[in-house]
């Protein structure tokens, strides 16, 4: 399908309002690069490490440190320049991370000849392969994602379609109006390198909840999306938007890569900037951060956590990971989160009436209440149980699957049940998970289920 | 002192074995304690105990309008003037011996496959153990009443749609057919003011289906209708039935998530079925029970209520193929 002039409005059904305390404000801080910048792989499966330097080279912003092993043309290049001072490595013995010591004056290296800007126009003119070659030399190629299993596509591949969606409504990750204030016309540029990309399927679509950017990118976005987390998350766009079977291998991209791209395109310089939150209840003052890629999560929480014992999340309290201190935020983690790990006891909490529990069901009296946002913690709230059959994790999995009878085709091993029930089109967003009385980890469940079938294929 | 004896039924320690007992015992006087280990790192306040309770608060008043109501009758059987102390009195001396047997042998059995497959055990029992009661009546002697419960339990581990409550009735009205013509302990006037109360609670908490409750309804009235058109009958007793045993049956047992359709879509038929099925019943054996039977009926069948619901609702899905998900040609061999 061509793109589309004119807006369509698309109403995810099975969507959940996590009502969080400490949303970041509207406010954006520059915070200065730090001493030590690290560079972490991309998180896909599909990323077969080649590694280019070593402990005590030099580098430059944009040299080469890694690349795929498979598609050897895919790099991803240095935000910083300064000495390799470590190199760590996680389980499994796969890389972790590249810690650079800045220097004191940076330099860049000149990655292509291409010194002057590119306006839309002469962007008309250029061909779709000399894109993908500069994206490649970019170190860019790495901000695409294919579906089903969110890795990175091959380049030499034609996309059915690449999907955009602005916002992102996960606790808590960057707003869409502050990532596009004052960046309307270079979107527009990155818009523009993706419809060359996609040959012009691109699918982009906005919140509904975000007026001002839905106006003033009237003529590009295709689809305005009315719904709570996880409606916007460009699994559940793809979901509500698609027409065959082949557009489950559609790519996406994130906003804030779309911006990357343009600005690649437009100076030639490998852009080292990026856009995060830090938010939740554990922070003093949650907002948005302008930084480095591949700052240190020291460096971004630095004084402003207030809780005794926290969790550092890197990514959105639904999906991310739980990190640490020392431990660098990936160039494809756009926040930190913060909660506390509580592990108070309370008496027979399920007795209570329940007035103040924080809760997206109406079993609690809560709901009577009008919606207020509560200090979430890590608690589990429960204890593990059998599945009670009680059918609540159906009305909130935002691609209308049925999280319990995938489940249990899972524990029976009955993968091809399970991808029949369309396990590969969940969006791994963590609200059934999050909404089961019995405590049932569905969510990872599933996400190891597609992980173990993006690498063996079907076995039964 | 709780950390110490936790530690004691850790895997590999020495009474790892009664893990399921302390973990029972643990989880009903305190919130778990326990954090996420995995994503989403936030979690909902809603566990399988609000659930239950949720039910159970529901039922409890019904309950105790039961137990009066047994008192009541049986001083109005002795001609005494009835006072409300000494009915509940009468009353709890009856039901009491029954709920003590029902939960006893519930617990045991419970407890007996949680160690067995070393699991938690699980909270199902404190609603089904109180409305199985309710809808006995007193006169069923306890170890019919204990013994059908056993049975209950047993087949409710072995075949997931069956309202373990709901059999263990039929099993008495089998054993004792008597039973089925004595109103259950439950039936009493002052129990349709509480079933009103409960049916908010469950409605208003989302506990039970609206879809089901209506759509029993309305098929059953228009049924009443329709053997009206073709054989006239007592219609004041259908409509009675419909606030009494009807409400209570479907408020409590044919809305049971766990036995009922577990996809929303079959809601309406199912709860069609049991509509028709429990006036049609009712109007051939003329036997207050026959609501509980139609239940039980469609019960049966709606696993496949329920696999032509999952299938209508599969086909409406985009098919995933699993081919078409590994570009590159060294995959290509990995798949079907
Ligand atoms: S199955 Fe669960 S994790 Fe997957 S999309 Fe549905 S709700 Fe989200
Ligand atoms: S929410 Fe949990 S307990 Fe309820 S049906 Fe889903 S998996 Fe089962």
């Amino acid at each position: 399908m061509a793109q589309v002039s004119f807006m369509k409005t698309i109403t995810v059904p099975n969507t959940c309002e996590i009502n969080c305390l400490g949303k970041p404000s509207l406010e954006v801080k520059t915070l200065e690069a730090p001493e030590l910048i690290g560079v972490k792989p991309p998180s896909v499966s599909n990323f077969e490490l080649c590694l280019h330097v070593s402990i005590g080279d030099h580098v430059q912003i944009g040299t080469r440190l890694f690349s795929d092993k498979k598609y050897r043309e895919v790099h991803i290049l240095s935000p910083a320049s300064g000495q390799i001072s470590d190199i760590r490595y996680g389980p499994k013995n796969a890389l972790d991370v590249i810690v650079i010591k800045r220097d004191k004056e940076e330099s860049r290296l000149q990655i292509s000849d291409q010194k002057t800007s590119l306006s839309t126009y002469q962007l008309s003119q250029v061909t779709r392969d000399s894109l993908v070659t500069s994206l490649l030399d970019g170190g860019l190629w790495t901000s695409f994602r294919q579906f089903p299993f969110r890795n990175i596509p091959d380049p030499k591949q034609i996309p059915p379609a690449i999907y955009v969606s602005i916002d992102q409504d996960e606790p808590f990750l960057p707003n869409g109006t502050v990532l596009l204030k004052d960046h309307i016309e270079l979107f527009g540029i990155g818009v523009a390198v993706l419809n060359n990309i996609a040959n012009g399927n691109l699918y982009i679509g906005v919140s509904q909840k975000n007026p001002r950017i839905k106006s003033a990118l009237r003529e590009l976005i295709t689809h305005q999306i009315i719904g709570d987390y996880p409606a916007n998350d460009p699994g559940v766009f793809l979901y509500h938007t698609k027409t065959s079977s082949e557009l489950n291998n559609a790519w996406y991209i994130t906003a804030q890569d779309v911006l990357r791209i343009a600005e690649w395109i437009v100076t030639a310089h490998y852009p080292i900037d990026q856009l995060i939150t830090l938010g939740g209840p554990g922070v003093s003052k949650p907002m948005h951060y302008k930084t480095r890629i591949g700052m240190s999560i020291k460096d971004i929480v630095r004084e402003t956590t207030i809780t005794p014992n926290p969790r550092y999340i890197a990514g959105g309290i639904m999906t991310g990971r739980t990190t640490t201190q020392d431990d660098f935020l990936g160039a494809d983690e756009h926040g930190v989160n913060v909660l506390s790990e509580e592990t108070d006891q309370e008496w027979v909490p399920y007795i209570k009436p329940g007035l103040y529990r924080p809760t997206s069901t109406t079993a609690f009296l809560s709901a009577l209440l009008p919606i207020r946002r509560h200090p979430l913690t890590t608690a589990l709230q429960g204890s593990p149980r059998d599945c009670i059959s009680c059918g609540d994790c159906m009305p909130v999995c935002p691609v209308n699957l049925l999280p319990q009878f995938i489940h249990k085709h899972l524990e029976n091993n009955q993968e091809n049940l399970a991808i029949e029930h369309g396990l590969l089109d969940c969006v791994e967003c963590g609200l059934c998970s999050y909404i089961c009385p019995s405590k049932i980890e569905l969510t990872a469940t599933f996400k190891s289920a597609r992980s173990r079938l993006e690498k063996t294929g079907v076995s039964s | 002192m709780k950390k110490w004896i936790e530690n004691q039924v850790r895997i590999g320690q020495k009474y790892e074995r009664l893990y399921p007992i302390v973990e029972a015992i643990f989880s009903t006087l305190f919130s778990s304690g326990a954090t996420t280990k995995k994503p989403p790192h936030v979690r909902d306040f809603i566990t399988v105990k609000r659930h239950r309770i949720v039910v159970f608060f529901a039922l409890l008043p019904c309950l105790l309008a039961g137990i009066y109501n047994v008192g009541y009758q049986a001083l109005k059987n002795q001609e005494l003037t009835i006072h409300f102390i000494a009915a509940m009195r009468i009353g709890f001396s009856a039901v009491m011996p029954m709920l003590l047997a029902v939960y006893g042998v519930g617990l045991l059995i419970e407890i007996t496959i949680a160690l067995k497959k070393q699991k938690e055990i699980q909270e199902g029992l404190l609603v089904t153990g109180a409305l199985y009661i309710l809808i006995l009546p007193a006169s069923v002697p306890v170890w019919l009443v204990a013994g059908a419960f056993a049975i209950g339990l047993f087949l409710k581990q072995w075949k997931y749609y069956f309202h373990p409550s709901l059999i263990a009735a039929l099993i008495v009205y089998a054993c004792r057919p008597s039973a089925m013509t004595v109103a259950p302990i439950w039936t009493s006037g002052h129990v349709t003011l509480w079933l009103f109360i409960a049916f908010s609670i469950l409605i208003g908490s989302k506990m039970i289906s609206k879809k089901i409750m209506l759509s029993a309804y309305l098929s059953a009235i228009v049924t009443i209708f329709v053997l009206k058109l073709f054989a006239p009958h007592d219609l004041p007793t259908a409509w009675i039935l419909l606030l009494g045993q009807f409400f209570f049956a479907t408020l409590f047992i044919a809305t049971d998530r766990e036995s009922g359709p577990h996809i929303k879509d079959a809601h309406v038929i199912y709860g069609v079925g049991i509509g028709v099925l429990a006036m049609l019943l009712r109007y051939i054996t003329e036997k207050p029970a026959s609501v509980m039977m139609a239940i039980a009926i469609i019960q049966l069948i709606t696993p496949f209520i329920d696999q032509w619901a999952l299938r209508k609702r599969l086909q409406k899905r985009i098919p995933n193929r699993i081919d078409l998900c590994y570009a590159s040609d060294d995959h290509a061999t990995k798949t079907l």
